[in-house]
């Protein structure tokens, strides 16, 4: 483990770097934590495999000590309900159908898919709510699994976003900012804290349930970040990562001349362009040597026993399941994966929402909650932070036909919820509260900046000092905001 | 597979139009591949190496044989296939390069 002195916040600046092409001049500003690796790259250069290894060079944050060594993120896709699955509101039900008081709108903008609305009525939820556990808090009937760990988890039910559209919205929580470019979370941690395990990608996403929204390679990308801490996915059917295997007619020993060869090309090449994505390209193809043992060894779950298959349910044997990937998220972090992060698409429930929420929780419930109780009998609870949440909540009043058994909800920035558990959170706590409505924050507003900031901070992280610089100012994950919410720090 | 396929097809080129000496067949190919003549470093890494896979593929007829098979298109019967194979090596780490993927 390298250590930064005291006085040295943690940025990219060096000034004594050569710079010729544009390449070159934008990769010269690559350097900060990583650039710290890349010293030892340059250094290295004429060991044969000497490159790779030193891409892990974790540095550590004078005087913050981490509670959280890695993170899974179970995103779901398209803006989950809060008021169906954990922010009850059971005063609404004599409020069914009537108008949403202009009190409580107060004039805010909505999306074009309901502005044309001549009116906006109230909602209620279908779903009942019941307390779980000795801290009590509530949770959907959609939901019993996650209910049941109600003591181990923190419901934040007072997050707000700046985005009213899916994008902006995934966007915004992947990076920090609403426009593409800049690099997620999982990036920022794979350029701060490193790799655990030289054998597998530092972040790495995985995709199920095909319909819903789309989502782009960019939101695990690394923006201006080297590219060698953009988030690499895994297929969800097939091989999970494509042309591992070498074809036939080479074996190993020539694979690894092969790399070998193409490695001291590069180098030279290296030398003279001084393109530091080059010695991005030498690491990589690097791990993917290395991933065409470990990635088998990881994505084989057959050694797992029957207790397995009975904690996160048989759709965990079907890979391309959001409960097939809960596991390997496990199996990712057991072997030192920063950050895993699912994303379960299909939450966008615009109409026929009972049924087509039921849909989705069938498929997540039992998977989500089955992660967080085998990361806590593995011991690795206490060191791996897990997140629960969409990209924003959903609205009380009702997009298009309402019955009490059939409605819809538009998107909601104002208000949503999601669940921390894990990796230093105070477990068994509800955070945050609503208005009656569901509709604006009451109190304890979190942005996702403070989320952010917060998962940082357990991490090890002081969100003001990760930056990087470019377009002439230091970019932060947190952009100019962010505070870390320390009511919810065990 | 499209890939090795076409690296094949250079290795075939390069072994036919490219001379009869490794260090030519390796400029030919080379240069089709990055327009620019190797310097003198590249060269010999490259001859090196040409010798190395020519080396495997003649101890291995089996291999020669199921990597000549990969790819649609068919095979020269003229050329000597543990020669054709080690020049497919050859051609797959030209493909590879930093250079070849990036333009600068």
């Amino acid at each position: 483990m390298k250590r930064l002195p005291e006085n040295k916040s943690v940025t990219n600046d060096f000034p004594n770097r050569r710079i010729e092409t544009r390449r070159g001049f934008l990769g010269s500003m690559s350097c900060g934590i990583a650039g710290i690796a890349l010293t030892h790259l340059i250094g290295s250069g004429s060991g044969t495999h000497a490159a790779d290894t030193s891409l892990s060079g974790r540095v550590s944050f004078p005087g913050r000590p981490a509670k959280a060594k890695r993170v899974i993120h179970l995103f779901q896709s398209g803006g989950p309900s809060q008021l169906d699955l954990y922010d009850p509101k059971p005063q609404l039900k004599n409020q069914h159908g009537k108008e949403l008081p202009a009190s409580v709108r107060k004039g805010q903008r909505v999306t074009t898919m309901t502005s044309g609305q001549e009116s906006f009525p109230t909602a209620s939820s279908y779903f009942d709510f019941t307390r779980h556990g000795q801290s009590g808090g509530e949770f959907s009937e959609a939901i019993p699994h996650i209910g049941s760990i109600a003591d181990d988890i923190c419901v934040i039910r007072s997050m707000h976003t700046d985005a009213i559209n899916h994008d902006p919205a995934i966007t915004f929580f992947q990076t920090g900012f609403q426009l593409a470019g800049n690099p997620s979370l999982g990036s920022w941690l794979s350029y701060g804290l490193g790799t655990d395990n030289e054998d597998l990608p530092a972040f790495i996403a995985m995709v199920s349930h095909r319909g819903g929204q789309p989502l782009y390679d960019r939101l695990w990308g690394s923006g201006f970040l080297p590219t060698r801490h953009q988030g690499v996915k895994f297929r969800s059917q097939g091989d999970p990562v494509l042309y591992l295997n070498n074809p036939p007619g080479i074996d190993s020993s020539l694979r690894r001349h092969m790399l070998d060869q193409i490695a001291g090309l590069n180098r030279q090449g290296f030398a003279r362009d001084q393109d530091p994505e080059i010695l991005t390209r030498i690491a990589q193809y690097e791990l993917a040597f290395r991933m065409q043992t470990s990635v088998p060894d990881l994505t084989d779950v057959s050694g797992e026993p029957e207790s397995t298959f009975r904690l996160y349910g048989e759709d965990a044997r079907k890979p391309g399941t959001f409960a097939h990937n809960c596991l390997l998220a496990r199996r990712m972090t057991e072997r030192g994966v920063r950050l895993v992060q699912l994303f379960h698409r299909g939450w966008d429930h615009h109409s026929g929402l009972p049924k087509n929420l039921r849909a989705r929780t069938a498929q997540t419930d039992q998977a989500s909650s089955a992660l967080v109780l085998d990361l806590k009998q593995r011991g690795l609870l206490d060191d791996t932070l897990v997140i629960w949440g969409g990209e924003f909540g959903r609205t009380v009043y009702c997009q298009g036909k309402l019955t009490p058994k059939v409605y819809g909800r538009d998107h909601h920035p104002r208000c949503f919820s999601v669940w921390l558990a894990g990796g230093g959170i105070k477990p068994g706590m509800i955070y945050g509260k609503t208005d009656d409505y569901s509709y604006n924050v009451a109190e304890n507003p979190v942005s996702v900046h403070d989320l952010h900031a917060t998962i940082l901070h357990l991490l090890g992280i002081d969100h003001h000092k990760l930056t990087f610089k470019f377009k002439g100012r230091h970019f932060r994950l947190t952009d100019v905001e962010g505070n870390v919410l320390d009511r919810i720090l065990g | 597979m499209t890939f090795l396929e076409a690296a094949r097809h250079l290795a075939q080129r390069t072994i036919v139009e490219g001379g009869t000496m490794v260090g030519d067949r390796v400029r030919f190919g080379f240069f089709r591949v990055l327009s620019r003549n190797p310097d003198q470093q590249e060269a010999h890494t490259l001859i090196q190496s040409v010798k190395h896979s020519l080396e495997y593929y003649r101890s291995s007829p089996e291999k020669t044989a199921s990597l000549l098979k990969q790819g649609q298109s068919s095979v020269s019967q003229e050329l000597d296939p543990s020669e054709l194979a080690a020049y497919t090596v050859f051609a797959s780490i030209l493909f590879n390069l930093d250079e070849t993927l990036t333009r600068k």
